[in-house]
């Protein structure tokens, strides 16, 4: 009788599953938020989140909310093709190799980009974090070396900060993993990116599920903090009832992405992808722009 | 013929399968969501190592190839990246966590000790501290002085190295609960 219903519940969620992919799929053809309806919905909707947009905290909060939008929507870049995002953050952040003037130059033809694709607050969180650790590099270097040295320090951590932040603010896993497969990736590899992100926000509220169930039995993890801490072992033994439901669950939901994905010939020699990536008049531009600023660089050299 | 016929067939001369390689993503994504779902009231660096080595040291034994820990700290690293989680940007956040799985990897791999207590403590001490390692190189490559990137980093080391041992214990802990449950024989069914 358990057995029985445990296949069925396997079933419902593998049909939910199928659903969600459909009408997922369905939504990204058309541009659309994803279906509040859906058993993943709630996943589906909100973690399209550029980097450094918001803090943790603030996502963690958000947790619920379904359909909301944090891909830079705005953005001019969010046109352009991943793999060309991807090709000028890889051709930025390159530059951190390169002597200060011509460092200078890259980090402001990035900043133009950036600025000019309405993505300067996008850019600014992530410095912002780091704004305590710049200041004091660049005034130990300044006085411990010399001034070229203390900004040649600051322009290369800022770039290193910055550089991929453009692609991760305008690019959803989904296009990630188009692009990733177009680079000749394995596509299970890819699938299971595009999968596990979205699983990111259930298991978040089902770990917090769990803290609280534990709390309720009276299975007290001192409100996760020093309290108790002095007897390591015994709090590390609490914690074991912390991580062994929420890798059962990841399991039980890895075997029914698996079978769902398998009857639909996921594994199959002749499978094809739905998307296409397909580059643009913004590509073209973006593409010969960096191109033109590399050899212009390495000219002048 | 049943769908996971299918799939098990197929992927017989994969190194992973697509059921190990979903596993190691679901383990990817719990690493993410344990960031910002468990938050520990603790002000010390390295100190979110206690869950996320023992993520990793589970995700080892549960897949147990090499390379396991290297592609769930991996794929962890980018999911992160779109997260916004890491103070020093994305390439660093996806190159600290790809390495923290890196480390774990190379010590189970060495020692042959999946499952095992010592193992496990030493491999998450080493993976939380291969983390930490990274992001010093990488601040060592763009130029940051390394006497001054050491003197400051010394107290972080030791946290981490803390913080990883005590994650990788955990993870012990967990395998071992995990097995004497019957996990590890519902996933030789599956698989």
């Amino acid at each position: 009788m358990k057995r029985t219903t445990t296949r069925l519940s396997t079933a419902r969620e593998s049909n939910s599953l199928a659903t969600y992919v459909k009408k997922s799929s369905e939504d990204d053809s058309m541009g659309q938020e994803s279906v509040s309806t859906d058993f993943f919905a709630h996943v589906a909707g909100e973690f399209y989140s550029p980097a450094g947009r918001r803090t943790v905290a603030t996502l963690a909060s958000r947790t619920h909310q379904v359909g909301a939008s944090p891909v830079a929507e705005h953005s001019l870049l969010r046109r352009a093709d991943p793999r060309t995002k991807l090709l000028v953050s890889v051709a930025a952040s390159a530059g951190l190799m390169l002597p200060l003037p011509q460092l200078a130059a890259i980090l402001a033809g990035y900043f133009i980009l950036v600025t000019a694709a309405g993505l300067g607050r996008e850019v600014v969180v992530p410095l912002r974090r780091t704004a305590v650790f710049l200041i004091v590099l660049c005034a130990v270097d300044w006085l411990c070396v010399g001034f070229d040295f203390a900004v040649l320090i600051a322009l290369r951590l800022v770039l290193l900060v910055t550089s991929f932040t453009a692609f991760f603010a305008t690019t959803t896993p989904d296009e990630l993993q188009v692009a990733l497969e177009s680079f000749r990736v394995p596509a299970r590899l890819a699938f299971t990116f595009a999968t596990a992100y979205r699983f990111v926000t259930l298991f978040g509220t089902e770990w917090r599920g769990i803290v609280e169930a534990q709390r309720a039995r009276g299975i007290v993890l001192p409100a996760l903090g020093w309290r108790g801490w002095h007897e390591p072992r015994q709090q590390l033994t609490k914690a074991v009832g912390l991580v062994v439901p929420v890798v059962v669950l990841a399991t039980q939901r890895a075997w029914s992405i698996n079978e769902a994905a398998a009857a639909r010939g996921f594994d199959s020699p002749q499978r094809s992808s739905s998307r296409r990536l397909r580059l643009t008049r913004v590509d073209h531009v973006l593409l010969t722009a960096t191109v033109a600023l590399w050899v212009a660089l390495l000219a002048c050299r | 013929m049943s769908a996971s016929t299918t799939s098990s067939a197929a992927s017989t001369h994969r190194y992973f399968s697509t059921f190990e390689l979903l596993l190691l993503g679901m383990f990817a994504a719990l690493i993410v969501a344990g960031n910002f779902a468990l938050r520990f009231p603790i002000r010390m660096p390295g100190h979110s190592g206690i869950v996320w080595m023992a993520l990793l040291v589970t995700a080892a034994t549960v897949v147990p190839k090499r390379g396991a820990a290297t592609t769930a700290a991996g794929l962890s690293g980018i999911l992160a990246a779109f997260v916004g989680v890491g103070d020093r940007g994305p390439l660093d956040t996806v190159l600290s966590y790809a390495a923290a799985g890196a480390g774990v990897d190379v010590v189970l791999v060495i020692l042959r000790g999946r499952g095992r207590a010592v193992s496990s403590l030493i491999a998450g001490g080493v993976g939380n501290l291969t983390k930490l390692a990274v992001k010093m190189l990488l601040e060592s490559w763009i130029g940051i002085p390394t006497g001054f990137v050491l003197l400051g980093k010394l107290y972080p080391a030791a946290t981490h190295l803390l913080f990883g041992l005590a994650g990788g214990y955990l993870g012990f802990l967990v395998v071992d609960a995990l097995r004497r449950a019957g996990f590890f024989a519902y996933l030789a069914e599956k698989r």
